[in-house]
């Protein structure tokens, strides 16, 4: 499936396997940790990743645009890998080109890089925020732990539903014998929801899946379901 | 050179020591004397150093004039055996009287002693292949080399098969056209094809007409001991570690003066050195082990008392293979398959080290069928064969690390640099396109056609192509060399010591509190802190065996063939059989009641019922990487037939598919199934070659420079720079297709991971054999050795969708 309709109880996500997902409601469209300027970064350095690799993140993203027409589009973190390179000034065109829509950008930890490098500058075409409240979600960069007693009370069923990034989710599927299937996912908790990495060139961290948690693993362009548990 | 030079003054020396020259000494003196370049093969503890030594002390002797600089490089691929060669170079200098320095330069080389090598240059200069790589990228460093006489490149068998032997290549290439009168020598051990192994160190570097091939004839009566149970039907036929056997053990360690006891695994010497500590606690304090993820100062240690003869014996793993002149042991017990015979050779060499002694070795086979190789292997020692080494050619990341390393010290001209890279045995087939694709590379970051400015890593600059930028240059000398690891985590005391390095994988498998071994001792995990484990000593008794995913040798084609042969003899029962064949007469009894034994021209399958199933198994002893490939082709073409599912489990003797419904064989099908026609595309089919590719990828990716580790000591420091091999595979699969590093791995997977080669020669033969099939009631005493073994493959003709889903089925059943 290149799409998946998910339901947080009352809220309707659709999860693409361009690795964003989109709410209806809002007209929202959500993606994290595309890690832009990264592979100019590393050529920079003297490390040959393909170029082409570089522009095509913002390819699939104008598909993207083309098929959900945004009004909203919520960054939750990690836009830009490091030091700012010539691939802002990429993004920069994309956004002022989809002027109808408003981008907001939740800071992640390797945005500090950017922000000061635009020290003092920063343009009015992206909002920046810590964190943001968007009913019914609470979107932040990095996921939280979910135990109680950890000082941060939990969120109630049919209350804030938190969205982050930050982690890169992959799922390693294991097959008898030493079968191995590995894929980014989308990975949803009764509380969060952590989003692939959109970018192009991005590594990622395998999650494991407790009871009642629902995941959707991406590979050759598909997206698949993982556990059958009722939705959260 | 200086043909009239006298070899008066070595005679003398040898004389006043007590020394007699041996004729291949004498004769490489010669050769060398004369000019000539050559490869000279003698086994360790025989005198090759001073075979190669002395005609370039002689010379000096001979010229009496003031030779600054370096004139002879003597390189070795052991960092410990450095100190070894250069107390023998100090000897016979001192021996000589001639007024020369020796010095050592490698990875371990502190500052100060740089410092003075460099203010008084050591005319004999010890170092390794990757120290001689680094001395490439100094400025100047032509100058430090401008009267070197020869080279001698010492251990050239270990060499030759490795990237490390394709990176020497390069460098004699380069050392030859600074210096065309240059003598380039090669050490080797016996080997089974020493021409090739001297075709592969000049290339066309050293013309055929200018080396000599020296072998040193000495002949060592070598006697093999297979300890073999009191009752064969009792012993284990499934992979155990013969411990079983252990206290035939006993008797040679109460007795023995000095014992080594090599083992295949460090995992296996762990449990053997607890195992015997049990069984003998008198052997506490001298007993002792060794292998190569503990840490060196305790490995030190262990070959120090070894020399001071202060042990009763070492449980060791193919770390203490490597040739240390070594005093020789009394004992050497090999247990379980050596898997290959030059290795055994060598180990049984280690014994009885005087002229005109015995060898002897014990072997310990670990189960019953294993009981055969000490036959097969008596058989192949007298018939002299010998593993041949196969050198890996047209390595392309080996390749770009040079390019940048040559930029670095001086800067190179491509058309130059090209002559000289088409001239080493490893590029020789390098076409003009591949060598473009390589500069641009390293030049314009991929492209050839266009350049893009953010790219900085060789620019060019009057036709001469240098590393202009400081953190290139930084990072590239912290990254060269060609040996890789895996993700190692340091283990060290809590209160401060280091033990070793273990797999990360495993201890992060541990909870904080769990006890596990390593190096002897029970520890328990405190705490991870970034790639360090720290430990405390346990008093538990029962503890996890860490196990390492590397040294899993397969079987090699040589000692295969002569098992086979042992296989064919063993229905015979000839009255001159070798007393393991003598031992095995009730197995041989049950196999062939229960199915057969082959003879030579037959190839065995079986099939039988069980409780789990519908089994057919076949025995080509082609080692355990070939029948992997083997097992997965079978079943794919068996399920081209009927869709059919099967579990594969396979070890070094042979193979087992196992199915839930009945495997439909007769001759005529297996003749087909076993057929080596479209094997090359039947393989693509059937194998993930993506995923073996993506794990050779991983090694091709660090040589070449793509990963970066961090800095020493400042780990945070530019983690924006770090990326995964497996990352970069992925990338270059979806946007460089054609790049070279990436048809590197999938060539590597074919030719290291499956030996296809080897498959495509066990199926000429089988094509050749009639197929004798049995269908069997029970598992036989063949059979059952693979049943066990803990390798299962499960093959699916499924589609991906499927594949997944019957994965998360299983997931769910565990969460």
């Amino acid at each position: 499936m290149k799409t998946v309709e998910f339901p947080i109880g009352d809220i309707h996500l659709v999860l693409d396997a361009r690795k964003v997902a989109f709410w209806r409601a809002g007209e929202t469209l959500f993606l994290a940790d595309l890690h832009l300027g990264k592979i100019t970064h590393f050529r920079k350095a003297g490390i040959p990743v393909p170029h082409a690799a570089a522009l095509r993140n913002l390819e699939i993203l104008d598909e993207v645009f083309r098929d959900y027409s945004p009004r909203h589009c919520c960054i939750l973190g990690d836009l830009f890998h490091s030091r700012v390179n010539e691939e802002w000034l990429n993004f920069q065109s994309f956004c002022l080109m989809h002027h109808n829509t408003r981008f907001t950008l939740v800071t992640g930890n390797h945005d500090r890089h950017l922000l000061k490098s635009l020290a003092g500058d920063w343009p009015d075409w992206l909002n920046l925020t810590e964190e943001h409240r968007l009913d019914p979600f609470h979107l932040v960069h990095e996921p939280q732990k979910e135990q109680p007693g950890n000082g941060i009370p939990p969120v109630k069923q049919g209350a804030w539903y938190r969205l982050c990034g930050h982690i890169h989710p992959k799922v390693k599927l294991r097959g008898p014998g030493r079968q191995r299937l590995v894929m980014p996912c989308f990975h949803f908790s009764p509380t969060q929801g952590i989003l692939p990495a959109f970018g192009q060139f991005t590594g990622g961290c395998y999650m494991d899946i407790q009871k009642g948690d629902r995941v959707f693993g991406l590979a050759e362009g598909e997206l698949f379901s993982i556990g059958d548990s009722p939705s959260v | 050179m200086h043909p009239e030079t006298s070899t008066g003054p070595a005679l003398d020396w040898f004389r006043k020591s007590d020394w007699v020259p041996q004729s291949f000494q004498t004769a490489t003196w010669e050769a060398c004397l004369h000019g000539f370049s050559g490869l000279l093969s003698a086994p360790t503890g025989t005198g090759k150093t001073y075979a190669l030594l002395i005609p370039f002390l002689l010379e000096a002797l001979h010229a009496n004039k003031e030779k600054a600089g370096c004139c002879l490089l003597w390189i070795t691929p052991i960092r410990a055996l450095a100190r070894e060669i250069e107390i023998s170079v100090q000897r016979a200098l001192t021996g000589l009287g001639l007024d020369w320095k020796v010095g050592v330069r490698t990875g371990d080389t502190t500052q100060r002693i740089r410092r003075q090598q460099a203010k008084d240059q050591p005319q004999v200069l010890i170092t390794t292949p990757e120290s001689l790589q680094m001395l490439f990228t100094q400025a100047g460093y032509p100058d430090l080399l401008a009267g070197l006489q020869g080279v001698v490149v010492d251990e050239w068998h270990e060499l030759l098969g490795s990237k490390r032997g394709v990176q020497m290549q390069l460098s004699l290439a380069h050392l030859k056209t600074m210096i065309p009168s240059l003598r380039i020598w090669g050490i080797s051990a016996t080997l089974g094809n020493l021409e090739e192994a001297a075709e592969v160190l000049f290339g066309g570097v050293v013309l055929p007409e200018k080396r000599k091939l020296i072998t040193a004839a000495l002949h060592k009566e070598i006697v093999i001991h297979t300890l073999l149970p009191d009752q064969v039907t009792t012993y284990p036929w499934a992979g155990h570690l013969g411990i079983r056997l252990a206290d035939k053990l006993l008797p040679l360690l109460r007795e023995g003066k000095s014992t080594l006891i090599f083992t295949n695994t460090r995992a296996q010497c762990e449990i053997w050195y607890r195992h015997l500590l049990e069984m003998l606690p008198e052997l506490a304090g001298y007993l002792a082990m060794h292998h190569g993820s503990m840490s060196r100062e305790l490995r030190d240690w262990v070959e120090a008392e070894l020399h001071a003869g202060n042990l009763r014996a070492v449980v060791c793993t193919s770390s203490l293979d490597l040739g240390v002149d070594f005093r020789p042991v009394e004992t050497v017990i090999q247990v379980g398959s050596p898997k290959g015979i030059a290795r055994f050779l060598q180990r049984a060499g280690r014994s009885g080290h005087r002229p005109g002694a015995l060898s002897e070795i014990y072997f310990l086979p670990t189960h019953a069928l294993e009981m055969l190789e000490g036959a097969a292997l008596r058989e192949a020692v007298e018939a002299g064969d010998l593993e041949a080494r196969l050198p890996p050619v047209r390595c392309f990341d080996v390749l770009i690390q040079y390019l940048v390393t040559r930029a670095l010290g001086g800067g190179f001209e491509p058309r130059k640099l090209f002559r000289e890279v088409l001239a080493t045995f490893a590029f020789s087939s390098l076409s003009t396109t591949e060598w473009e694709w390589v500069l641009s590379f390293v030049s314009t970051g991929g492209h050839t056609l266009q350049a893009y400015p953010e790219f900085s890593r060789i620019v060019v600059e009057e036709g001469i192509w240098h590393v202009r930028d400081r953190e290139v240059a930084l990072r590239h000398r912290l990254q060269m060399g060609t040996i890789t690891s895996d993700t190692m985590m340091q283990v060290k005391y809590v209160k401060g010591g280091y033990l070793g390095s273990i797999e990360e994988w495993f201890i992060r498998s541990l909870r904080p509190g769990e006890v596990f071994w390593f190096a002897g001792q029970a520890l328990s995990l405190v705490r991870i802190r970034e790639m360090t484990a720290l430990v405390r000593k346990s008093r538990d008794t029962k503890g996890r065996i860490p196990s390492w995913q590397g040294g899993r040798l397969p079987l090699s084609s040589e000692l295969g063939t002569h098992l086979r042969r042992q296989i064919y003899q063993l229905a015979d029962r000839s009255p001159e059989a070798s007393p393991e064949l003598v031992a095995l007469v009730p197995l041989v009894q049950i196999q062939e009641r229960d199915s057969a034994i082959p003879r030579e021209g037959q190839f065995l399958v079986e099939t039988f019922q069980s409780r789990e199933g519908f089994h057919m198994t076949c025995y080509p002893l082609e080692g355990r990487l070939v029948h992997e490939g083997l097992g997965a082709l079978i079943a794919w073409r068996l399920s081209r037939n009927k869709p059919q599912s099967f579990s594969i489990a396979m070890n070094d003797y042979g193979i087992e598919w196992l199915s839930d419904q009945p495997i439909a064989v007769d001759e005529g099908v297996l003749q087909q199934l076993f057929s080596p026609e479209e094997l090359g595309r039947h393989l693509e089919a059937c194998l993930h070659a993506i995923a073996l590719a993506g794990r050779r990828f991983r090694d091709i990716a660090a040589i070449s420079g793509l990963l970066f580790r961090g800095y020493p000591g400042k780990p945070r420091k530019e983690r924006h720079l770090q990326a995964s091999g497996d990352l970069f595979f992925q990338v270059f699969q979806e946007y460089e297709p054609d790049n070279l590093l990436l048809q590197q791995a999938f060539g590597e997977a074919m030719e290291y991971q499956l030996e296809e080669n080897r498959l495509r020669n066990a199926l000429d033969r089988v094509a050749r054999q009639e197929i004798l099939l049995k269908r069997c009631a029970r598992a036989t005493p063949f059979a059952f050795p693979i049943m066990v073994d803990r390798l299962r493959e499960k093959l699916s003709s499924e589609r991906l969708e499927d594949r997944i889903r019957k994965m998360t089925a299983a997931l769910e059943k565990s969460v």
